[in-house]
């Protein structure tokens, strides 16, 4: 190497100029340099050539050096180019390292000692490159023949790191050069993928016991930090003592064809579960009953009817096991069981299947599993694939591998054979190639149509997007496509996020699904979620994903969210206890804090021990509780009025009720309900049914009272007679005027009033003594709305309106409160029983006030029921009078003699058009009036 | 025969309303029995002598309210009433109004003939 060297320097910095020149003039003393200021002086040294190297900065002020590379390598391909940069990125490198870079050297005084080795390597190549060209056509052929072919050759020593001794020149299609690895900066077992490394190793560690050769496959890192899948056949040599001095690998790229099975697989699975493909069989077998569908296919594919099979209940499985190849057939059972028993929504299976005509096609057999909401699988759809077909490419293939190999082995003698015979292979290859690409264009044709955005992203920018990937985002994919970064496609403060997810993809790392707040061509928003996983396109990593629009699922979270807050705030601010139970009503899931209000304890008590929540009740009311309880479990339902104890020995009334929460098979599965404090309702209650028996028993007593003095009436009128007769007899006795035979007639008739006071007296019973009425201060109005208030609900449900028509402010009245409840009720409920008695009509019971100048009060209380006839209107007030058929007759008269005894009047009279009206009066100050 | 002074009977129980006049009769007056108020006041011509023997109490219009009626239709007839209780408070006013006497029932007939010769001497 020691011709004169001539450089093309390109750097803006005249000091690294110096530098650069300085330290190769004592490596190279014979260097030329040539430097370059600007874009004219560039362009006039590529029209003269007369250059062997270039060194150039990235960042220059007329251009960058990625253009210079650019324009060098157009110009003069062979030329070696090395970028000396302090400025450029990773991303910059790995771009000038595929515009064809020869090195990189990052600038800095301390890599300014570097430079002289990178030169010398790449310069080194060029005089290889000279020499070759000129004089040794021949053996620049046979270079051409293994650089063409795929056939990489190592030979390495047997030592840690594996030295390499040769490569051959074609490691060039991996990025790298010969001198790479001559001059001991890598070693070969740096570019084995750092995940298979160990694997290789420990593979290869087999040829120390003994054995010639293995074939291991694995993953080789190119230079430019690509993925290659590599086939290795490692061979060994030798020491005469048996020790392994070296070893040599055969290395074959079978990247395409590792690429085309992955991408067949994918395109297949997609092809098959994305679009009902006619070519496969589909099957959805329903697990409970056994019962099963599937395509016409069947016929077309395996000579089978699709109604001869498995359309009956219970006889699927085992038809479809029956044709499974013995030797797979618990094999592929065991698979099928394991995956309905195991958390996958997803089985897969090849196995051999038999025709109709005996013969046994491989099957390709993949489904989906429905599980119910109880994770039971019930349901299995999927569908069967012939990949006869497929299977034997497949076999064609490896047997051209195996068959590349053979003749590689042989590469001495008959390279230009070999290498003729490896075109044809490609050939042959590029045809099933073609075959994939076919099978791409379906899958193709599949995503276009899928509804999720399906996106390929290669060196930071969309490489593929499905039509509704582009349309979600408001572009054309021709907008898209090689345009678009990824990151200009999601809201500025998540684009960090996005770049380095999509450098962890690229290192193959593995990602979980994304949220991402994504931004359309116009400038809107909307949410999607996307998952992504690292793969190779087109021979070289890439990053392949799916995106759905969640806008409705994020708004359906909001308004749950919302939902619940507002649940929240309900049950936390309403006085009513609302909780929820399990369906067994073993377990309560929520109480609110009302809880702590009414049952004076804590809420985090109950949650710790709901058999609290029994324990609370009043021991009287527990077993009824207990037992609703129990009901509740069975039905759902609950409702129950119930006191509590609390905690400080207070009793609380409540009244709960529960209701049923289904599920969509109509089973309960929560029971939610509402418990109310109504202490004060029943205390309520209890009072005013003690004030009604307080007036029941008052009513008797004067009832009593009534019965007594109507009875004294009564009694009076025979005992009368009986004097008038005895007395008048004795007179006439006494003057001699009398006949026996009118003697005979009085006694007669004497004897028959003594038999009518026997009858009346029959009918005395309990006689009580007449209480002397008890009188108070009495706001007339506030006594008639209280008996309004009592009345009403038995008024309301015989459909009678009640009016008051009270004068305000009227002077009150000394009365005894309870007697003249007694004589209003009792004028209501006539006037009640009247109406209902009559036919239907608009009822209407009025009551009015108005005073009688200063002395008095008078209260008017009208029906318009049907009235009385002037006979029976003369008799009203007579006690026993009844026009009722369970009266006593004696309320009217009882009414009359309460209202006389305060000095008052009570009496009837018929309305001008229907029903009676009753008058009483009570006179105003009775404490002054002389009783 | 309208210088005879008569006893008017009115008492709607029968028993008391024959008794009465048997007594009438006994000891020689002349006696008109009515069975109600009403009864009595189609018959009577005012100012035929006499005296009302009266029942207080009496469906349709009571001894009292006959005996208000007469004192504003200003006819002068003594009237002695008959009551089964001389407490009610209806004895009270009918005293107010000018009964001649308020008799308990059963009473000694005695004392009513006493008071029914009184009030026709008178």
């Amino acid at each position: 190497m020691n011709d004169s060297l001539h450089l093309l320097l390109l750097d803006d910095s005249p000091d690294y100029r110096l530098l650069i020149k300085h330290g190769l003039r004592q490596a190279f003393p014979d260097l030329q340099v040539t430097e370059i200021k600007d874009a004219q002086e560039f362009c006039q040294v590529l029209e003269q050539g007369q250059f062997d190297l270039v060194i150039t900065d990235y960042q220059l002020r007329w251009t960058d050096g990625l253009k210079i590379l650019r324009a060098i390598k157009e110009y003069y391909p062979e030329c070696p180019v090395i970028m000396f940069t302090a400025t450029g990125s990773e991303e910059v490198a790995i771009q000038a390292m595929k515009a064809g870079l020869d090195d990189y050297v990052i600038k800095s005084a301390k890599q300014l000692i570097r430079l002289p080795t990178a030169v010398r390597a790449v310069w080194k190549q060029v005089q290889q490159h000279k020499l070759l060209g000129a004089t040794e056509a021949a053996l620049r052929q046979a270079y051409t023949v293994i650089e063409n072919s795929p056939v990489v050759i190592f030979r390495c020593r047997a030592e840690p790191d594996w030295p390499v001794e040769y490569v051959s020149p074609n490691i060039a299609r991996f990025g790298y050069t010969a001198e790479d690895f001559l001059n001991g900066r890598l070693s070969y077992q740096a570019l084995i993928h750092p995940a298979d490394r160990a694997r290789v190793i420990r593979e290869s560690e087999a040829l120390r016991a003994g054995g010639h050769d293995i074939v291991v496959e694995y993953r080789l890192l190119t230079k430019a930090g690509n993925i290659c899948w590599i086939e290795n056949r490692y061979l060994t040599e030798r020491d005469s003592a048996g020790r392994i001095t070296h070893y040599q690998g055969i290395l074959l790229d079978i990247t395409a064809r590792k690429q085309a099975e992955e991408a067949l697989q994918e395109s297949e699975e997609r092809y098959r579960l994305m679009v009902r493909a006619t070519n496969d069989v589909i099957w959805d077998w329903d697990l409970l009953t056994d019962a099963s569908i599937r395509s016409e296919t069947l016929q077309t594919h395996f000579g089978y009817a699709p109604e001869e099979v498995g359309t009956r209940t219970g006889h699927t499985y085992q038809w479809w096991a029956a044709h499974i190849h013995p030797q797979e057939r618990a094999a592929v059972a065991t698979s099928l069981k394991a995956a309905l028993t195991g958390p996958d929504d997803v089985w897969s299976a090849e196995y051999r299947f038999r025709k109709a005509d005996d013969s046994y096609a491989m099957v390709l057999d993949r489904s989906y599993i429905i599980r119910n909401e109880r994770d039971e699988p019930v349901r299995m759809v999927g569908s069967m694939l012939d990949i006869t077909a497929r299977k034997q490419a497949e076999e064609a293939l490896q047997q051209a591998h195996v068959e590349l190999e053979k003749r590689v082995q042989e590469r001495t003698a008959e390279l230009s054979e070999t290498n003729r015979r490896l075109e044809q292979e490609i050939a042959e290859r590029k045809q099933i190639e073609q075959a994939l690409k076919e099978s791409e264009e379906r899958y193709r044709h599949t995503m276009d149509a899928a509804l999720v955005g399906i996106y390929v992203i290669q060196d930071f920018l969309f490489d593929y997007v499905n039509p509704t990937m582009a349309q979600l985002f408001g572009y054309t994919p021709q907008e898209m496509i090689g345009k678009l970064s990824p990151m200009e496609t999601v809201v500025p403060e998540q684009r960090e996020q996005v770049r380095s997810r999509l450098i962890e993809r690229a290192q193959g790392i593995a990602g979980t699904p994304l949220e991402l707040k994504c931004l359309r061509k116009d400038g809107s928003h909307f949410d999607a979620l996307i998952r992504s996983k690292a793969t190779i396109y087109r021979g070289r990593p890439a990053i392949v994903g799916a995106l759905i629009d969640i806008t409705e699922r994020k708004y359906a979270e909001a308004a749950l969210a919302e939902n619940q807050e507002r649940f929240r705030q309900l049950a936390e601010h309403i006085r009513e206890v609302f909780w929820i139970n399990s369906a067994d009503a073993q377990q309560v899931l929520y109480v609110s804090p009302a809880y702590q209000d009414i049952w004076g304890r804590s809420c985090e008590s109950l949650y710790e021990r709901p058999a609290a929540w029994v324990e609370a009740v009043h021991p009287e009311d527990r077993p009824r509780v207990q037992q609703a309880r129990t009901r509740m479990a069975m039905t759902g339902e609950f409702e129950q009025e119930f006191r509590i104890v609390r905690p400080d020995g207070t009793i609380r009334w409540i009244r709960s009720r529960g209701f049923p929460i289904r599920d969509a098979t109509g089973t309960i599965y929560r029971i939610v309900g509402i418990a109310e404090d109504i202490t004060q309702r029943k205390e309520a209650e209890e009072q005013m049914r003690q004030q009604q028996a307080e007036l029941a028993h008052m009513a008797r007593l004067a009832l009593a009272g009534e019965m007594a003095s109507g009875l004294a009436h009564e009694l009076n009128q025979p005992l009368g007679a009986i004097a008038t007769y005895t007395q008048t007899c004795l007179l006439l006795i006494h003057s001699g005027q009398i006949m026996s035979e009118q003697l005979m007639e009085t006694l007669e008739k004497v004897t028959a009033q003594a038999q009518r006071a026997g009858d009346i007296i029959h009918r005395l019973r309990d006689l009580v003594r007449k209480v002397d009425p008890h009188r108070d201060a009495i706001d007339i109005n506030a006594l008639l709305q209280e008996m309004v208030r009592l009345t009403e609900p038995e008024a309301r449900q015989r459909e009678i309106r009640i009016q008051l028509e009270l004068v305000e402010d009227l002077p009150v009245v000394f009365a005894d409160a309870i007697q003249l409840q007694q004589v209003v009720l009792n004028l209501m409920r006539n006037a009640i029983e009247a109406m209902t008695e009559a036919e239907a009509h608009l009822h209407e019971l009025t009551l009015r006030t108005s005073p009688v100048g200063n002395e008095a009060i008078e209260v008017a209380i009208s029906d318009t029921g049907p009235g009385l006839s002037p006979e029976a209107m003369d008799r009203l007030f007579l006690p026993f009078f009844t026009t009722k058929p369970t009266g006593m007759g004696l309320g009217l008269s009882i009414s009359k003699s309460i209202i006389e005894a305060h000095q008052g009047r009570l009496w009837a009279a018929s309305n001008p058009e229907r029903g009676i009206t009753f008058h009483f009066t009570l006179p105003c100050d009775l404490r002054r009036s002389p009783r | 025969m309208s210088g005879v002074p008569t006893v008017f009977i009115v008492d709607d129980d029968e028993a008391m309303r024959d008794a009465l006049s048997l007594l009438g009769k006994a000891i020689g007056l002349q006696v008109e029995a009515y069975p109600s108020a009403q009864a009595f006041l189609e018959s009577y011509d005012p100012p035929r002598p006499g005296c009302l023997v009266l029942d207080l109490c009496m469906p349709g219009m009571s001894g009292l309210e006959l005996q208000e009626y007469l004192i504003t239709s200003r006819i002068d007839l003594p009237v002695i009433l008959i009551t089964g209780n001389t407490n009610s408070p209806e004895v009270e006013r009918a005293v107010k109004t000018g009964v001649v006497d308020v008799i308990e029932k059963p009473f000694n007939v005695q004392v009513l003939i006493n008071q029914i010769r009184t009030v026709l001497q008178g």
